[in-house]
């Protein structure tokens, strides 16, 4: 059954690009933000299955972001779609709760991520 | 390495470039719009004051005393009417130059270091109108521009790793299994996507730099050169 996500990404076309892939599998995308601290208004509004988060924003960055929606719910299920050094910021990803850390131009694979959820 | 901006002789110092056939400020056109209504309205006020009274005289249409109160009542209403309309347009110039002139003048100041390369400027969202709307729109436009800037750099990052392990594969054993022709090409496209890094090196992006193997946040970029 499709999740019900938000997509957090500063740049309008990664946005289009993630809506696109995630609702040609069945997702119902509720919900985009363009900065971190939009999300986490949106996420407390929403409450949706996932949340992709890219890291570098104008505002609030992914990192904060994430931290504050999961000092909020704990169960919250966040997946970081990032252009940076997966090496390098994977590893603080996961230190923070995230679910998974995935480069954003490989985004198709947050498809497999998602069903191993 | 190159930078491509210098192939084009731009000076990157803020504010100090100079565009071709732009005159002017904003700014100082409405100030010389403001100074031409408030001389126009003082001069046809004056015009007025001393005309009036002494048309009034001579027309002998009403009494000596009565004329003179009508005409000092009416003096008074032209000079205060006059006084009212240059602080409306004086009003009126500090408006539109709050809300129009100097995000204008800001929005031109930061779209021309954008235009240079510099994506990390950021334009203000506000005045709350068309202008705010539009600086968020070239916001939006560079975050864009950098979002492909990165895919650039990451792809080709990714297809000059794959010719090197071609070419490291066939080099050393084998190189006569491919043509002179063949192995130029291979060298040529090498020579392509590095001059396509070369590029994407040379935009200043917002909060991310991009280092000779990685992207990483200017934050950490910093912290690795401290």
């Amino acid at each position: 059954m499709g999740k019900t996500i938000l997509i957090v990404d500063d740049s309008s076309i990664m946005r289009k690009m993630i809506k696109e892939t995630l609702k040609s599998a069945g997702h119902d995308v509720i919900g985009e933000a363009k900065n971190g601290s939009d999300a986490v208004a949106l996420y407390k509004q929403m409450k949706p299955d996932l949340v992709t988060m890219d890291i570098t924003m104008r505002g609030m960055d992914g990192f904060e972001a994430a931290r504050q929606i999961l000092r909020d719910d704990r169960n919250a299920c966040i997946i970081f779609l990032s252009n940076l050094d997966e090496a390098q910021y994977s590893r603080e990803a996961e230190a923070i709760g995230a679910k998974g850390y995935l480069n954003k131009h490989r985004s198709k694979e947050i498809l497999t991520l998602i069903e191993q959820l | 390495m190159t930078d491509v901006r210098d192939n084009h002789n731009i000076d990157l110092q803020p504010g100090s470039r100079e565009h071709p056939g732009v005159r002017g400020h904003l700014k100082h056109q409405l100030l010389w719009c403001f100074l031409t209504i408030s001389l126009f309205t003082m001069g046809i006020s004056i015009v007025l004051l001393v005309t009036l009274g002494e048309g009034l005289r001579l027309t002998g249409a009403v009494p000596a005393e009565l004329g003179a109160v009508f005409s000092a009542t009416l003096r008074w209403h032209i000079a205060s009417s006059a006084a009212l309309m240059i602080a409306a347009t004086g009003g009126v110039f500090i408006f539109l130059y709050r809300r129009v002139a100097r995000p204008l003048e800001k929005a031109a100041e930061v779209t021309g270091r954008m235009a240079e390369g510099h994506l990390g400027e950021t334009l203000p969202n506000h005045p709350p109108n068309e202008i705010g709307r539009i600086g968020e729109s070239i916001n939006s436009l560079a975050v864009n521009f950098q979002e492909v800037l990165i895919l650039v750099w990451n792809q080709t990052d990714n297809a000059i790793a794959r010719l090197r392990r071609t070419t490291g594969q066939v080099r050393p054993n084998r190189e006569h299994d491919l043509s002179p022709d063949m192995l130029a090409d291979l060298t040529s496209a090498r020579q392509d996507l590095e001059t396509m890094r070369m590029m994407v090196r040379s935009f200043d992006l917002y909060d991310v730099a991009i280092t000779e193997n990685d992207v990483l946040t200017a934050k950490d970029t910093a912290d690795t050169l401290n």
